[in-house]
């Protein structure tokens, strides 16, 4: 079995584009909070 | 405690063992009890999955860093997503469509039987230890706290989880796990609520005093081999540490194995992709709002009760010198963060009183750290009682009942996943292996339920050790780590298709002698880097091996 046999690479972009997305934000609003207290 | 507390920790103990009891139908097949039916849902298997990471130590010792130590844990999770995302096209459709019941099952099929059994042996023995250093950690400090005796606390913790795993299999460590997440994930958002009334200053202001001593700083950019929480190591070292984990061990690959099918099991992991660092920042984030809570409470001068009481009786004259200093450096430390609250401009100046303040506040609980280690010959490890102090003083009736039942729920999620999985691997890798291949299903749940009753025995015995021995916990993760990246790597070879099944079993050895090269010449590099050698040492030397002799031998 090969991984596209289960799921093909336009399915493994779109999953990881949106766990990135998600990351994104969360590192995004730990950098700002870091950037905003941070005296 | 408050009585209405203990009801309340009773009342869960209670429903944990009976809810796991009544999964007891649909497991007197092996693969029932072992793997559900193949039935789970992926939101139960991703829920389980989360619960089996969170252990007690996430609950206690990490909001404990994060007060001493701030945010900056949080980089330890960055390769998490990616590694999930990644298993998720490799190894979860591997392993799943190869109907095994262990990821070890599917070395053989691909390798050859040594490299199956020597790899789950190595599951064996991290495991089983391992699994008795999760029970030690809040067996440790439930002891200190409560002044109940270690072997009563490890009993408390140990002994419901093996029979609810003993009698209902992973159906009921899966779905219990549900269950305990949400309890979990409730506490910790009510107690980030509850600090949240409770803090003298706004919000805003209670994130500029703990800005002000960099606990707000989650990145650290700086390449250094030496620091394990550097954004490079959280990502690249985090990575490979997150694919073995997720991807070869037992615990863990024995949940989605369980999932109804490949695009199943690929959601539940990613539902750790999505949620694992966001949960684990409200858990660093509790710690640094306890920080600040600190600033405006009095907090005592060890945290560690059983230590705070031992230093008082046995060195009363330094005690008292210590507890006076200390109370005055409290003060100015009170009077400096509420300069930053009201600041307006001037807030570069006040941080910077503040921070001396503080400085000479860590200095007096330094020396007060080195008396009680002095004084009980024990390391005072005082940041995991920071949390057990605040709840058990300043949380609500009620709420601190919840909270301590989540942290008995986030060590039995863990140990039970361990428990089942270490059953698992003892039957079906070697007891159907090598001893009986052809007895019945009966006979083989029967062994089943005797292996974790073993296990579970034996991790008891060695959280009671390793709780006297201190370092032994230490001792479990470095011997863990030796050999985590090394396995990552044959399974990374069996994804190859002209790597040799001797080449792989060579190259497990070689990584292995890596990382003990590295561990012992170069002791300060990072044990995340650690994988990455592992990993990366067993397919190099199981590509080559297998290209330049490989093309006649199997």
């Amino acid at each position: 079995m090969t991984p596209d046999s289960v799921t093909g690479p336009r399915d493994f972009r779109r999953t990881l584009v949106r766990v990135l997305a998600v990351q994104l934000a969360t590192v995004l609003l730990l950098w700002l909070l870091q950037a905003a207290f941070t005296h | 405690m408050h009585p209405i507390n203990w009801i309340i920790v009773g009342a869960y103990l209670i429903y944990v063992v009976v809810d796991g009891i009544r999964r007891v139908k649909g497991t007197h097949e092996l693969e029932g009890y072992f793997l559900a039916g193949r039935s789970l849902p992926w939101w139960a298997v991703g829920l389980s999955v989360m619960a089996t990471q969170l252990s007690a130590v996430t609950m206690i010792g990490t909001p404990g860093q994060g007060a001493t130590d701030g945010m900056r844990f949080i980089q330890f999770y960055f390769g998490l997503p990616i590694a999930m995302v990644v298993l998720g096209v490799t190894l979860v459709p591997f392993l799943h469509g190869a109907r095994v019941f262990t990821a070890y099952e599917y070395l053989e099929r691909r390798f050859n039987p040594a490299t199956r059994s020597f790899t789950s042996f190595l599951f064996l023995c991290s495991r089983g230890a391992s699994c008795g250093a999760i029970i030690a950690a809040p067996a440790v400090v439930f002891s200190a706290v409560f002044g109940w005796s270690l072997p009563y606390a490890v009993a408390l913790i140990g002994v419901p989880t093996v029979i609810y795993t003993m009698i209902g299999g992973v159906q009921a460590v899966a779905w219990v796990d549900v269950k305990q997440m949400v309890l979990i994930v409730f506490a910790l958002i009510a107690v980030t609520i509850v600090l949240l009334i409770q803090l003298p200053v706004a919000p805003g202001a209670a994130l500029d005093i703990a800005g002000a001593t960099g606990r707000l700083r989650s990145f650290d950019f700086s390449f250094d081999l030496t620091n394990t929480y550097t954004f490079w190591s959280g990502i690249i070292g985090g990575f490979f540490l997150m694919m073995s984990y997720f991807g070869t061990d037992q615990s863990q690959v024995q949940r989605y194995l369980a999932s109804r099918s490949v695009p199943e099991a690929r959601t539940s992991l990613l539902m750790s992709a999505y949620w694992k660092i966001p949960l684990q920042a409200l858990v660093l984030i509790v710690g640094v709002l306890i920080f600040v809570f600190y600033i405006f409470e009095r907090p005592p001068l060890l945290f560690n009760p059983a230590h705070e009481s031992a230093v008082r009786q046995q060195a009363p004259a330094e005690y008292e010198d210590l507890r006076a200093q200390y109370e005055q450096a409290l003060d100015e430390r009170e009077q400096a963060a509420l300069a930053i609250a009201t600041s307006g401009e001037n807030i570069e100046l006040a941080s910077e009183q503040f921070r001396a303040v503080e400085a000479r506040t860590n200095v007096v609980r330094d020396e007060a750290l080195s008396l009680a280690e002095r004084v009980t010959g024990e390391t005072p490890r005082d940041v995991n009682y920071i949390v057990p102090h605040f709840v058990l003083n300043y949380l609500p009736i009620g709420l601190a009942g919840l909270f301590i039942a989540a942290v008995l729920a986030a060590a039995m999620s863990s140990i039970a996943a361990e428990l089942n999985s270490l059953a698992t691997v003892t039957v079906i890798d070697f007891y159907r292996r090598w001893v009986k291949p052809q007895a019945t299903d009966a006979h083989f749940l029967m062994v089943s339920k005797a292996a974790t009753a073993f296990w579970g025995l034996v991790a008891c015995v060695v959280a009671t050790y390793a709780a006297t021995l201190g370092s032994l916990i230490e001792v479990v993760n470095r011997f863990g780590s030796f050999f985590y990246g090394s396995i990552l790597g044959v399974f990374l070879l069996a994804m190859i298709p002209f790597a040799r099944g001797w080449a792989a079993f060579v190259g497990l050895i070689a990584g292995m002698a890596a990382v003990a090269a590295v561990t012992f010449g170069a002791p300060d590099v990072s044990f995340l880097w650690h994988n990455v050698i592992g990993a990366v040492t067993v397919v190099v030397v199981g590509i080559l091996l297998s290209g330049l002799f490989g093309r006649s031998s199997t």
